[in-house]
Protein backbone atom coordinates (compact mmCIF):
# COMPACT_ATOMS: atom_id res chain seq x y z
CA UNK A 1 0.00 0.00 0.00
CA UNK A 2 1.17 3.46 -0.83
CA UNK A 3 2.79 5.10 2.22
CA UNK A 4 1.41 8.48 1.19
CA UNK A 5 -2.09 7.12 1.26
CA UNK A 6 -1.53 5.60 4.67
CA UNK A 7 -0.31 8.90 5.98
CA UNK A 8 -3.17 10.75 4.43
CA UNK A 9 -5.57 8.26 5.99
CA UNK A 10 -4.07 9.00 9.37
CA UNK A 11 -4.71 12.70 8.93
CA UNK A 12 -6.98 14.30 11.46
CA UNK A 13 -6.49 15.69 14.90
CA UNK A 14 -6.19 13.86 18.17
CA UNK A 15 -7.20 15.06 21.65
CA UNK A 16 -7.09 18.76 22.53
CA UNK A 17 -3.88 18.42 24.49
CA UNK A 18 -2.14 17.18 21.35
CA UNK A 19 -3.20 20.08 19.16
CA UNK A 20 -0.19 20.44 16.85
CA UNK A 21 -0.76 24.19 16.57
CA UNK A 22 -1.02 24.84 20.28
CA UNK A 23 -0.78 22.90 23.46
CA UNK A 24 0.52 19.81 21.68
CA UNK A 25 3.73 21.75 21.14
CA UNK A 26 3.95 22.47 24.86
CA UNK A 27 3.18 18.85 25.70
CA UNK A 28 5.92 17.45 23.48
CA UNK A 29 8.34 20.12 24.63
CA UNK A 30 7.81 19.23 28.29
CA UNK A 31 7.96 15.48 27.59
CA UNK A 32 11.10 15.78 25.47
CA UNK A 33 12.73 18.04 28.01
CA UNK A 34 11.98 15.60 30.83
CA UNK A 35 13.31 12.61 28.86
CA UNK A 36 16.43 14.48 27.78
CA UNK A 37 17.01 15.70 31.34
CA UNK A 38 16.81 12.10 32.60
CA UNK A 39 19.10 10.75 29.88
CA UNK A 40 21.62 13.49 30.40
CA UNK A 41 21.45 13.21 34.18
CA UNK A 42 22.36 9.53 33.99
CA UNK A 43 24.83 9.69 31.13
CA UNK A 44 26.36 13.16 31.12
CA UNK A 45 25.77 15.38 34.14
CA UNK A 46 26.21 12.58 36.65
CA UNK A 47 29.58 11.52 35.22
CA UNK A 48 30.56 15.19 34.92
CA UNK A 49 29.70 15.93 38.57
CA UNK A 50 31.52 12.77 39.63
CA UNK A 51 34.50 13.75 37.51
CA UNK A 52 34.48 17.25 39.00
CA UNK A 53 34.35 15.80 42.52
CA UNK A 54 37.11 13.32 41.72
CA UNK A 55 39.16 16.10 40.16
CA UNK A 56 38.61 18.33 43.18
CA UNK A 57 39.58 15.54 45.56
CA UNK A 58 42.55 14.73 43.34
CA UNK A 59 43.67 18.34 43.39
CA UNK A 60 43.19 18.55 47.17
CA UNK A 61 45.11 15.28 47.59
CA UNK A 62 47.87 16.46 45.29
CA UNK A 63 48.02 19.76 47.12
CA UNK A 64 48.29 18.00 50.49
CA UNK A 65 50.93 15.67 49.06
CA UNK A 66 52.81 18.65 47.66
CA UNK A 67 52.56 20.36 51.06
CA UNK A 68 53.88 17.23 52.80
CA UNK A 69 56.77 16.97 50.33
CA UNK A 70 57.48 20.67 50.80
CA UNK A 71 57.59 20.22 54.58
CA UNK A 72 59.90 17.22 54.20
CA UNK A 73 62.13 19.16 51.84
CA UNK A 74 62.16 22.04 54.30
CA UNK A 75 63.14 19.64 57.11
CA UNK A 76 65.89 18.11 54.97
CA UNK A 77 67.12 21.54 53.99
CA UNK A 78 67.18 22.63 57.65
CA UNK A 79 69.05 19.45 58.58
CA UNK A 80 71.55 19.96 55.80
CA UNK A 81 72.02 23.56 56.80
CA UNK A 82 72.71 22.45 60.39
CA UNK A 83 75.17 19.86 59.12
CA UNK A 84 76.74 22.45 56.86
CA UNK A 85 77.04 24.85 59.77
CA UNK A 86 78.74 22.12 61.85
CA UNK A 87 81.07 21.30 58.99
CA UNK A 88 81.81 24.97 58.52
CA UNK A 89 82.66 25.33 62.20
CA UNK A 90 84.78 22.19 62.09
CA UNK A 91 86.59 23.46 59.00
CA UNK A 92 87.15 26.80 60.68
CA UNK A 93 88.54 25.01 63.72
CA UNK A 94 90.87 22.98 61.50
CA UNK A 95 91.95 26.15 59.76
CA UNK A 96 92.56 27.85 63.09
CA UNK A 97 94.55 24.86 64.32
CA UNK A 98 96.48 24.87 61.09
CA UNK A 99 97.18 28.54 61.48
CA UNK A 100 98.40 27.94 65.04
CA UNK A 101 100.55 25.01 63.93
CA UNK A 102 101.95 27.05 61.11
CA UNK A 103 102.79 29.91 63.46
CA UNK A 104 104.32 27.51 65.93
CA UNK A 105 106.41 25.76 63.26
CA UNK A 106 107.50 29.06 61.78
CA UNK A 107 108.38 30.39 65.21
CA UNK A 108 110.31 27.23 66.04
CA UNK A 109 112.07 27.38 62.69
CA UNK A 110 112.86 31.02 63.28
CA UNK A 111 114.19 30.25 66.75
CA UNK A 112 116.21 27.29 65.49
CA UNK A 113 117.58 29.23 62.56
CA UNK A 114 118.46 32.14 64.84
CA UNK A 115 120.24 29.85 67.26
CA UNK A 116 122.11 28.14 64.47
CA UNK A 117 123.02 31.45 62.93
CA UNK A 118 124.25 32.70 66.26
CA UNK A 119 126.24 29.53 66.80
CA UNK A 120 127.73 29.77 63.32
CA UNK A 121 128.58 33.41 63.85
CA UNK A 122 130.14 32.72 67.23
CA UNK A 123 132.10 29.86 65.78
CA UNK A 124 133.17 32.03 62.90
CA UNK A 125 134.17 34.80 65.27
CA UNK A 126 136.06 32.33 67.35
CA UNK A 127 137.77 30.94 64.28
CA UNK A 128 138.58 34.43 63.13
CA UNK A 129 139.98 35.32 66.54
CA UNK A 130 142.03 32.17 66.62
CA UNK A 131 143.21 32.74 63.06
CA UNK A 132 144.00 36.30 63.89
CA UNK A 133 145.90 35.31 67.00
CA UNK A 134 147.71 32.62 65.07
CA UNK A 135 148.51 35.03 62.28
CA UNK A 136 149.70 37.59 64.79
CA UNK A 137 151.87 34.99 66.50
CA UNK A 138 153.29 33.88 63.20
CA UNK A 139 153.80 37.48 62.22
CA UNK A 140 155.42 38.12 65.55
CA UNK A 141 157.75 35.13 65.10
CA UNK A 142 158.55 36.16 61.56
CA UNK A 143 159.15 39.73 62.71
CA UNK A 144 161.48 38.50 65.48
CA UNK A 145 163.29 36.25 63.05
CA UNK A 146 163.54 39.07 60.57
CA UNK A 147 164.69 41.47 63.26
CA UNK A 148 167.32 38.98 64.40
CA UNK A 149 168.52 38.49 60.89
CA UNK A 150 168.71 42.22 60.32
CA UNK A 151 170.38 42.78 63.64
CA UNK A 152 172.95 40.07 62.94
CA UNK A 153 173.79 41.60 59.63
CA UNK A 154 173.92 45.11 61.09
CA UNK A 155 176.03 44.34 64.07
CA UNK A 156 177.80 41.46 62.47
CA UNK A 157 177.97 39.49 65.55
CA UNK A 158 176.42 36.45 67.00
CA UNK A 159 173.85 37.20 69.57
CA UNK A 160 173.21 34.55 72.13
CA UNK A 161 169.90 33.43 73.31
CA UNK A 162 169.75 35.54 76.42
CA UNK A 163 170.70 38.56 74.47
CA UNK A 164 168.09 37.57 71.97
CA UNK A 165 165.52 37.54 74.60
CA UNK A 166 166.37 40.95 75.88
CA UNK A 167 166.45 42.51 72.47
CA UNK A 168 163.17 40.92 71.52
CA UNK A 169 161.46 42.15 74.59
CA UNK A 170 162.72 45.63 74.01
CA UNK A 171 161.59 45.65 70.39
CA UNK A 172 158.24 44.33 71.38
CA UNK A 173 157.87 46.88 74.11
CA UNK A 174 158.77 49.60 71.66
CA UNK A 175 156.40 48.13 69.12
CA UNK A 176 153.58 47.96 71.60
CA UNK A 177 154.20 51.49 72.78
CA UNK A 178 153.91 52.68 69.27
CA UNK B 1 2.40 49.36 -0.94
CA UNK B 2 0.47 46.24 -1.78
CA UNK B 3 3.68 44.29 -2.16
CA UNK B 4 4.86 45.54 1.22
CA UNK B 5 1.61 44.45 2.84
CA UNK B 6 1.82 41.06 1.11
CA UNK B 7 5.40 40.69 2.18
CA UNK B 8 4.57 41.54 5.78
CA UNK B 9 1.69 39.08 5.75
CA UNK B 10 3.95 36.37 4.37
CA UNK B 11 6.54 37.09 7.05
CA UNK B 12 4.03 37.00 9.90
CA UNK B 13 2.44 33.88 8.49
CA UNK B 14 5.80 32.20 8.10
CA UNK B 15 6.96 33.13 11.59
CA UNK B 16 3.77 32.20 13.40
CA UNK B 17 2.70 29.20 11.35
CA UNK B 18 3.15 25.73 12.79
CA UNK B 19 3.36 23.25 9.96
CA UNK B 20 1.83 19.84 10.63
CA UNK B 21 3.73 16.72 9.73
CA UNK B 22 1.61 14.70 7.31
CA UNK B 23 0.11 11.66 8.96
CA UNK B 24 1.26 12.55 12.46
CA UNK B 25 -0.95 15.54 13.20
CA UNK B 26 -3.26 13.44 15.37
CA UNK B 27 -0.29 12.87 17.67
CA UNK B 28 0.34 16.59 17.80
CA UNK B 29 3.53 16.20 15.79
CA UNK B 30 4.34 19.34 13.88
CA UNK B 31 7.53 20.51 12.23
CA UNK B 32 8.37 22.34 15.46
CA UNK B 33 7.87 19.16 17.50
CA UNK B 34 10.18 17.38 15.07
CA UNK B 35 12.64 20.20 15.75
CA UNK B 36 12.32 19.55 19.48
CA UNK B 37 12.93 15.84 18.92
CA UNK B 38 16.01 16.70 16.87
CA UNK B 39 17.20 18.96 19.69
CA UNK B 40 16.77 16.09 22.14
CA UNK B 41 18.61 13.74 19.80
CA UNK B 42 21.47 16.20 19.25
CA UNK B 43 21.77 16.79 23.00
CA UNK B 44 21.96 13.06 23.59
CA UNK B 45 24.48 12.59 20.78
CA UNK B 46 26.59 15.42 22.17
CA UNK B 47 26.56 14.80 25.87
CA UNK B 48 26.40 11.02 26.23
CA UNK B 49 29.87 10.66 24.61
CA UNK B 50 30.94 13.64 26.72
CA UNK B 51 29.81 11.86 29.90
CA UNK B 52 31.45 8.60 28.80
CA UNK B 53 34.73 10.41 28.15
CA UNK B 54 34.63 11.84 31.67
CA UNK B 55 33.65 8.47 33.16
CA UNK B 56 36.81 6.95 31.70
CA UNK B 57 39.09 9.70 32.93
CA UNK B 58 38.19 12.64 35.11
CA UNK B 59 40.81 14.77 33.38
CA UNK B 60 39.16 16.47 30.39
CA UNK B 61 41.05 15.53 27.27
CA UNK B 62 40.49 16.80 23.75
CA UNK B 63 38.78 19.84 22.30
CA UNK B 64 35.30 18.31 22.37
CA UNK B 65 35.25 17.63 26.11
CA UNK B 66 37.08 20.83 26.98
CA UNK B 67 34.81 23.01 24.86
CA UNK B 68 31.65 21.83 26.55
CA UNK B 69 33.18 21.64 29.99
CA UNK B 70 34.19 25.31 29.78
CA UNK B 71 30.56 26.27 29.12
CA UNK B 72 29.21 23.96 31.83
CA UNK B 73 31.68 25.24 34.40
CA UNK B 74 30.94 28.82 33.38
CA UNK B 75 27.30 28.22 34.29
CA UNK B 76 28.34 26.63 37.57
CA UNK B 77 30.85 29.32 38.56
CA UNK B 78 29.19 32.44 37.19
CA UNK B 79 25.48 31.63 37.51
CA UNK B 80 24.77 28.96 40.10
CA UNK B 81 27.40 29.41 42.78
CA UNK B 82 27.02 33.20 43.21
CA UNK B 83 23.32 32.67 44.00
CA UNK B 84 23.12 29.22 45.52
CA UNK B 85 26.61 28.59 46.82
CA UNK B 86 28.38 25.25 46.56
CA UNK B 87 25.32 23.39 47.80
CA UNK B 88 23.51 24.66 44.70
CA UNK B 89 25.60 22.25 42.61
CA UNK B 90 22.83 19.68 43.07
CA UNK B 91 20.59 21.85 40.87
CA UNK B 92 23.15 22.00 38.09
CA UNK B 93 21.92 19.03 36.03
CA UNK B 94 18.54 20.65 35.41
CA UNK B 95 20.04 24.10 34.84
CA UNK B 96 22.58 22.68 32.39
CA UNK B 97 19.75 20.88 30.59
CA UNK B 98 17.75 24.11 30.38
CA UNK B 99 20.75 25.98 28.98
CA UNK B 100 21.65 23.47 26.30
CA UNK B 101 18.06 22.59 25.42
CA UNK B 102 17.34 26.27 24.75
CA UNK B 103 20.69 26.87 23.06
CA UNK B 104 20.26 23.96 20.67
CA UNK B 105 16.66 25.00 19.98
CA UNK B 106 17.79 28.53 19.22
CA UNK B 107 20.62 27.36 16.98
CA UNK B 108 18.45 24.84 15.14
CA UNK B 109 16.67 27.73 13.42
CA UNK B 110 19.97 28.95 12.00
CA UNK B 111 21.04 25.72 10.31
CA UNK B 112 18.96 23.88 7.69
CA UNK B 113 19.49 20.44 9.12
CA UNK B 114 15.93 19.38 9.83
CA UNK B 115 14.61 16.70 7.45
CA UNK B 116 10.94 17.67 7.62
CA UNK B 117 8.32 15.63 5.74
CA UNK B 118 6.04 17.83 3.67
CA UNK B 119 2.89 17.00 1.76
CA UNK B 120 3.11 18.13 -1.82
CA UNK B 121 0.50 17.20 -4.41
CA UNK B 122 -0.61 14.20 -2.36
CA UNK B 123 2.96 12.94 -1.91
CA UNK B 124 5.08 13.10 1.22
CA UNK B 125 8.64 14.22 0.62
CA UNK B 126 11.50 15.11 2.90
CA UNK B 127 12.68 18.67 2.81
CA UNK B 128 15.77 20.07 4.50
CA UNK B 129 14.59 23.07 6.38
CA UNK B 130 15.07 25.16 9.47
CA UNK B 131 12.79 25.51 12.42
CA UNK B 132 13.27 27.43 15.63
CA UNK B 133 11.33 25.64 18.36
CA UNK B 134 11.91 28.56 20.74
CA UNK B 135 10.31 30.86 18.18
CA UNK B 136 6.94 29.38 19.26
CA UNK B 137 5.38 30.70 22.44
CA UNK B 138 3.99 27.27 23.33
CA UNK B 139 7.50 25.88 23.46
CA UNK B 140 8.95 28.69 25.55
CA UNK B 141 5.82 28.57 27.70
CA UNK B 142 6.31 24.85 28.33
CA UNK B 143 9.92 25.44 29.29
CA UNK B 144 8.99 28.35 31.58
CA UNK B 145 6.20 26.39 33.29
CA UNK B 146 8.47 23.36 33.69
CA UNK B 147 11.05 25.64 35.29
CA UNK B 148 8.44 27.25 37.55
CA UNK B 149 7.13 23.87 38.73
CA UNK B 150 10.71 22.82 39.38
CA UNK B 151 11.70 25.84 41.47
CA UNK B 152 8.42 25.87 43.42
CA UNK B 153 8.83 22.14 44.02
CA UNK B 154 12.30 22.66 45.44
CA UNK B 155 11.10 25.62 47.50
CA UNK B 156 8.36 23.47 49.06
CA UNK B 157 10.78 20.58 49.55
CA UNK B 158 13.34 22.81 51.31
CA UNK B 159 10.94 24.76 53.54
CA UNK B 160 7.82 22.66 53.77
CA UNK B 161 4.50 23.65 52.17
CA UNK B 162 3.17 25.81 55.03
CA UNK B 163 6.42 27.73 55.52
CA UNK B 164 6.77 28.15 51.78
CA UNK B 165 3.28 29.61 51.50
CA UNK B 166 3.93 31.83 54.52
CA UNK B 167 7.11 33.11 52.91
CA UNK B 168 5.25 34.24 49.83
CA UNK B 169 4.76 37.58 51.58
CA UNK B 170 7.66 39.25 53.41
CA UNK B 171 7.56 38.96 57.19
CA UNK B 172 6.76 41.90 59.50
CA UNK B 173 4.08 43.47 57.30
CA UNK B 174 1.08 45.23 58.90
CA UNK B 175 -1.95 42.94 58.84
CA UNK B 176 -3.92 45.49 56.83
CA UNK B 177 -1.47 45.17 53.97
CA UNK B 178 -1.51 41.39 53.86
CA UNK B 179 -4.45 40.90 51.43
CA UNK B 180 -2.92 43.34 48.98
CA UNK B 181 0.55 41.85 49.32
CA UNK B 182 -0.73 38.32 48.87
CA UNK B 183 -2.36 39.35 45.60
CA UNK B 184 0.79 41.20 44.49
CA UNK B 185 3.03 38.27 45.35
CA UNK B 186 0.76 35.76 43.61
CA UNK B 187 0.88 37.96 40.53
CA UNK B 188 4.66 38.15 40.80
CA UNK B 189 4.83 34.35 40.91
CA UNK B 190 2.67 34.16 37.80
CA UNK B 191 4.61 36.88 36.04
CA UNK B 192 7.98 35.21 36.55
CA UNK B 193 7.34 32.27 34.19
CA UNK B 194 5.48 34.58 31.83
CA UNK B 195 8.51 36.83 31.69
CA UNK B 196 10.72 33.83 30.92
CA UNK B 197 8.32 32.66 28.24
CA UNK B 198 7.85 36.01 26.53
CA UNK B 199 11.50 37.13 26.68
CA UNK B 200 12.83 34.01 25.00
CA UNK B 201 10.02 33.78 22.45
CA UNK B 202 10.11 37.47 21.52
CA UNK B 203 13.87 37.51 21.14
CA UNK B 204 13.99 34.47 18.92
CA UNK B 205 11.01 35.47 16.82
CA UNK B 206 12.17 39.09 16.65
CA UNK B 207 15.59 38.07 15.36
CA UNK B 208 14.04 35.92 12.67
CA UNK B 209 11.64 38.71 11.76
CA UNK B 210 14.57 41.07 11.22
CA UNK B 211 16.33 38.40 9.17
CA UNK B 212 13.25 37.89 7.00
CA UNK B 213 12.78 41.65 6.69
CA UNK B 214 16.33 42.06 5.41
CA UNK B 215 15.90 39.30 2.87
CA UNK B 216 12.39 40.53 2.07
CA UNK B 217 13.90 43.73 0.68
CA UNK B 218 15.10 41.63 -2.27
CA UNK B 219 11.52 40.63 -3.17
CA UNK B 220 10.24 44.16 -2.70
CA UNK B 221 12.98 46.15 -4.41
CA UNK B 222 15.27 43.56 -5.98
CA UNK B 223 13.89 43.65 -9.51
CA UNK B 224 15.34 45.88 -12.18
CA UNK B 225 18.24 48.27 -11.74
CA UNK B 226 17.55 48.78 -8.03
CA UNK B 227 18.37 45.12 -7.47
CA UNK B 228 22.04 45.81 -8.23
CA UNK B 229 22.18 47.85 -5.05
CA UNK B 230 19.43 46.27 -2.98
CA UNK B 231 20.44 42.60 -3.30
CA UNK B 232 24.08 42.91 -2.09
CA UNK B 233 23.01 45.32 0.65
CA UNK B 234 20.20 43.03 1.74
CA UNK B 235 22.45 39.94 1.80
CA UNK B 236 25.16 41.83 3.74
CA UNK B 237 22.69 43.08 6.33
CA UNK B 238 21.07 39.65 6.61
CA UNK B 239 24.50 38.09 7.15
CA UNK B 240 25.23 40.60 9.90
CA UNK B 241 21.89 39.86 11.54
CA UNK B 242 22.61 36.14 11.20
CA UNK B 243 25.85 36.56 13.16
CA UNK B 244 23.94 38.61 15.71
CA UNK B 245 21.38 35.81 15.92
CA UNK B 246 24.16 33.35 16.75
CA UNK B 247 25.12 35.59 19.65
CA UNK B 248 21.50 36.04 20.71
CA UNK B 249 21.05 32.25 20.72
CA UNK B 250 23.74 31.94 23.38
CA UNK B 251 22.65 35.08 25.22
CA UNK B 252 19.01 34.04 25.55
CA UNK B 253 19.92 30.55 26.72
CA UNK B 254 22.16 32.19 29.32
CA UNK B 255 19.49 34.72 30.39
CA UNK B 256 16.85 32.01 30.78
CA UNK B 257 19.19 29.85 32.87
CA UNK B 258 20.30 32.84 34.90
CA UNK B 259 16.75 33.92 35.72
CA UNK B 260 15.68 30.38 36.59
CA UNK B 261 18.64 30.26 38.99
CA UNK B 262 17.61 33.56 40.55
CA UNK B 263 14.01 32.41 40.98
CA UNK B 264 15.18 29.06 42.32
CA UNK B 265 17.44 30.85 44.80
CA UNK B 266 14.50 32.97 45.98
CA UNK B 267 12.35 29.85 46.38
CA UNK B 268 14.98 27.81 48.19
CA UNK B 269 16.47 30.63 50.30
CA UNK B 270 13.69 33.20 50.83
CA UNK B 271 15.77 35.03 53.44
CA UNK B 272 18.46 35.95 50.88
Amino acid sequence: MNVDLLLLAAEGHGPWWLDPHGIGLAFWTAVTFAIVALILYRNAWGPLLNALDAREQGIVGQKEEAERIRREAEEIRRRYEDQLEGIRKEAQQIINEGEADKKRIVDEAHARAGAEARAIRERAERDITLAKEKALAELKAEAIQLGMTVAERVIGAEVDAARHKVIIDEVLAAYERR
Amino acid sequence: MLRLAQSTDWMVEHLMHVEEVPGLAYLGISKHVLGIFVVGLLLTLTFVPFGRALSRDYVPRGRFVNFFEVILLFIRDEVTRPFLGKEGDRFLPVLWTFFFFILYSNLLGLFPILPAPVLHDGHVTLSWSTVTPTGQVWVTGALAITAAIWWHGHGIREQGLITYLKNIVPGGLPVALLPLMIIVEIFSHLIKPMALMLRLWANMMGGHAVLYAMLGLIFLFGSGVAGIFVIPLSVAMASAVYVLELFVAFLQAYVFTFLVTVFLGAAVHPDH
